[in-house]
């Protein structure tokens, strides 16, 4: 291939160039709205003006009337099409408030971009115009836009929950240490941090095509997705059908950072539109419908506590965090910001005292998912932050490069358990990059040195 | 805390699925071999890296390396791309399914060459008996010898093809160091990154170009957070940032060089030594400009900064932070008198 730069062996370790990006880069790639799907149907989405209200009335006729449309569905004509609610795989407590979700709204709209009407034409332009043909009438409830409002229930986004707290996830380590160091601090630190919501912006929208295959009631789902795996078992139970009917493809996928990590509304309705007309039936997003209806990224408050000696060494760490959901619960939504609730010391030597909170609560917006570290990167903000406070307030110099953090005596760590750990790995490979040092960690999976104070230790986590 | 992750780990969690990652290694009666893994990319370059771990270990051309992804009729098992995974845990089970392949390559290749198996040694895509290079069988004709099972020892399968399904015993725990140099306009708030500086340790590396280009992204990502990007919702739950001319996403023209370097320290937890790095960039990129922009307004008294640090919002803080000084100094004025 006249794209690799390396020649002969040994190619790890060396800056070969990316078989990909020559058809990349010469637009020869296909995408998923690039594929020729001769006869296919389109979808559009007609969406909610409103952050939070109640339908009343949806009336299609005026649409169906309109050029080269095919069918107009409401949330409530397309119920029986499916066999459960859109997946949500991680309810982080046993009991966590998870509020049914359809790919199109049943009764109320949770956020503006929330489904409320399909349409299907024989063109993208022609089920676009025929949605401003749909009338659709509203009872305009409260938003929720604001997380300490929500925590508050002022306004409840999903009424039949009694509350807007979806969960509450909590890691304890040590909790009389933690108050015996706040009660010894010399120097405290009180600090409040927002995460504000962001929006991934993949170059390449969402797409999706879904198509019947001639033979057997088979369907193709094609998706610009980071999760075709995943997709395929969720597809198959919400749609109950069996996974050997459902083939799922992501072509030449135009970044994801987490946002096409989920399972969406119009990967279910093209299935289940497909399955219905026996006729392919895909969808594009546009960039605004995009911001307003692929999952956003973080959306927390964070409240960090620390409490250090009178050399500014970190003795404990609060943390107190408010997660916006946003309207609903999508694949991972409420899992992402426990993710982060192990890093909060990030390299800094803290003794086992510590104590992480997260609350989960709806809002009136777009659903939050994973973006691009998901959880890690808030937590590593909140303590840099921190600590930069505590080293303002307790050193009368900017602190020495390495301050307060885990001593190169204490090192190596392993987080490592043996419970989990049924096999020691084995030594690197002899043909990988660099000649790899010899694991430098005890065959028990513990340092050598007596300080075996790994933190996080994984037997602390809540099983 | 990358290379999501441990099925047991997340259990804990109480997530629905696993961690596991699965990959096979064929060589085919043509002599390609195919990689089938259960990574899914996006714009990462697993086929380049996949090639690369697979032509080193049996000795081939990356080109002679096809493979195959991100449908699920071609690869039936697996758990997809994120959290800085694939390499850490869909990487480890294709170097584990090739141990799987060169083990029974070599069975085969011992029986027809007449040899013990301990006597063989593999290089450059080739059996040979140790000691006697001419005495050799590269590793297609044994690959051929597998499809039409004409001569295989006693009770083997034929067919060169091992399946591994992977779960990583632990997290990867990659780390590093970034360092950020700006400057702040106080008359109009604008700040410049002056420079930036990352320095990433993910074991490992199969290919730094990739490497350095996920670093290179990542930070751009946490610089915006810091430095442009929100979405907006107004009282009403509309979001007034929905189109790319009100949410800012970084131009290249918008963000400074970035200055990479790397440590490499193994990974004791499985045998690629390897971590992951997509998340990288960005877990170090938001505290490390922010804590830049606040110590260059320290001596002002700022203590803190919202994200993202809009001009505007920088200067409102500088404002806030002034008339907080000369309110101070004329309460003090004001004692003296």
């Amino acid at each position: 291939m006249t794209t690799t730069a390396a020649a002969a062996a040994p190619f790890i370790g060396t800056r070969m160039l990316r078989r990909e990006d020559a058809p990349l880069l010469t637009g020869e790639s296909l995408y998923t709205d690039d594929l020729p799907i001769p006869g296919a149907l389109h979808l559009a989405v007609l969406r909610s003006p409103y952050a939070h209200a109640r339908i009343t009335s949806v009336d299609v006729t005026a649409a169906l009337a309109m050029p080269g449309v095919v069918a107009a569905y409401s949330g409530d004509d397309l119920t029986d099409m499916w066999a459960g609610p859109m997946p949500s795989a991680w309810a982080v407590t046993e009991d966590m408030l998870n509020p049914p979700h359809y790919p199109l709204a049943v009764g109320t709209v949770n956020y503006v971009g929330d489904g409320v009407v399909a349409v299907l034409a024989n063109s993208n332009a022609e089920a676009r115009d025929a949605l401003e043909a749909i009338v659709v009438e509203y009872d305009p409830l409260p938003a929720v836009v604001d997380l300490d409002d929500a925590i508050s229930d002022r306004v409840l986004v999903h009424e039949e929950l009694g509350t807007n707290s979806a969960y509450t996830w909590e890691l304890k380590i040590g909790d009389e240490a933690l108050a015996q160091a706040f009660a010894d601090a010399t120097y405290t630190v009180k600090e409040r941090f927002t995460q504000q919501r962001l929006i991934a912006m993949a170059m390449e929208p969402r797409a999706c095509a879904a198509v019947p295959q001639p033979f057997g009631g088979d369907l193709t789902l094609y998706s610009a997705t980071q999760i075709p795996h995943i997709l395929k078992v969720m597809v198959a139970l919400t749609m109950g059908i069996p996974e050997s009917q459902l083939r799922v493809v992501a072509p030449s996928v135009g970044g994801g950072f987490g946002s096409k990590l989920d399972v969406y509304a119009e990967e279910l309705l093209c299935v289940g539109l497909a399955n219905k007309h026996r006729l392919p039936v895909r969808w594009v997003e546009e960039r605004t419908e995009g911001a307003q209806a692929t999952v956003q990224g973080r959306g927390q408050i964070q409240e960090m506590e620390l409490a250090a000696d009178a050399d500014g060494h970190l003795t404990g760490i609060r943390v107190n965090l408010i997660a916006d959901m946003g309207g609903y619960q999508q694949l991972i939504t409420a899992g992402v910001p426990l993710l982060g609730a192990f890093l909060y010391a990030g390299v800094y030597d803290l003794p086992q005292a510590y104590s992480f909170t997260c609350t989960g609560v709806y809002t009136t917006m777009t659903p939050t998912d994973a973006y691009r570290g998901a959880g890690r990167p808030e937590a590593t903000y909140a303590i840099e932050r921190s600590m930069d406070r505590l080293a303002q307030i307790s050193s009368p110099t900017p602190p020495s490069p390495g301050w307060s953090t885990t001593p190169a005596t204490t090192m190596p760590r392993s987080t490592r358990h043996s419970r989990w750990s049924a096999t020691t790995p084995s030594a690197p490979s002899s043909s990988t990059a660099a000649p790899p040092e010899a694991p430098r960690t005890s065959a028990s999976g513990c340092p050598p040195t007596s300080r075996c104070a790994a933190w996080p230790r994984l037997e602390c986590w809540p099983r | 805390m990358c290379g999501l992750a441990p099925s047991r780990v997340l259990a804990s969690l109480n997530y629905t699925a696993g961690g596991w990652e699965s990959a096979t290694v064929r060589i085919t009666p043509t002599n390609k071999v195919q990689v089938v893994s259960g990574a899914t990319p996006h714009g990462q370059g697993h086929e380049t890296s996949w090639s690369m771990i697979v032509a080193d270990r049996l000795g081939v051309d990356p080109s002679d390396v096809e493979v195959l992804h991100s449908d699920t009729a071609l690869s039936p098992l697996g758990l997809d791309t994120y959290g800085s995974r694939s390499l850490a845990v869909g990487g480890v089970a294709i170097s584990m399914a090739l141990d799987k392949v060169l083990d029974k390559a070599r069975a085969i290749a011992a029986h027809q060459m007449e040899a013990a198996e301990e006597d063989l040694e593999f290089a450059q895509g080739s059996f040979s008996v140790r000691g006697s290079p001419d005495h050799a069988m590269p590793l297609a004709a044994v690959a051929f010898e597998a499809f039409t099972a004409h001569n295989l020892p006693d009770g083997m399968e034929p067919n060169l093809e091992a399946q591994v399904t992977y779960d990583p015993p632990n997290f990867s725990w990659p780390f590093g160091t970034h360092i950020c140099i700006v400057e702040v306009d106080e008359e109009t708030g604008a700040i410049d990154v002056v420079k930036y500086v990352a320095v990433d340790d993910c074991g490992n590396q199969i290919n730094p170009l990739i490497v350095e280009g996920q670093v290179h992204g990542g930070v751009i990502q946490g610089l915006a957070q810091a430095l442009y990007e929100e979405a907006v919702y107004d009282d009403d739950g509309n979001l007034t940032t929905s189109t790319l001319a009100d949410y800012l996403v970084p131009a290249a023209s918008d963000v400074p060089s970035i200055t990479t370097g790397s440590t490499i320290t193994p990974s004791p937890t499985n045998p690629l030594g390897v971590k992951g790095v997509g998340e990288a960039g960005t877990i170090g990129a938001a505290p490390a400009v922010i804590n830049a922009v606040v110590d260059a307004l320290a001596h002002l008294g700022v203590t803190d900064i919202a994200m993202p640090a809009s001009p505007e919002t920088v200067w409102a803080t500088i404002q806030q932070a002034n008339k907080k000084a000369n309110k101070k100094a004329n309460k003090k004025a004001g004692e003296s008198r």
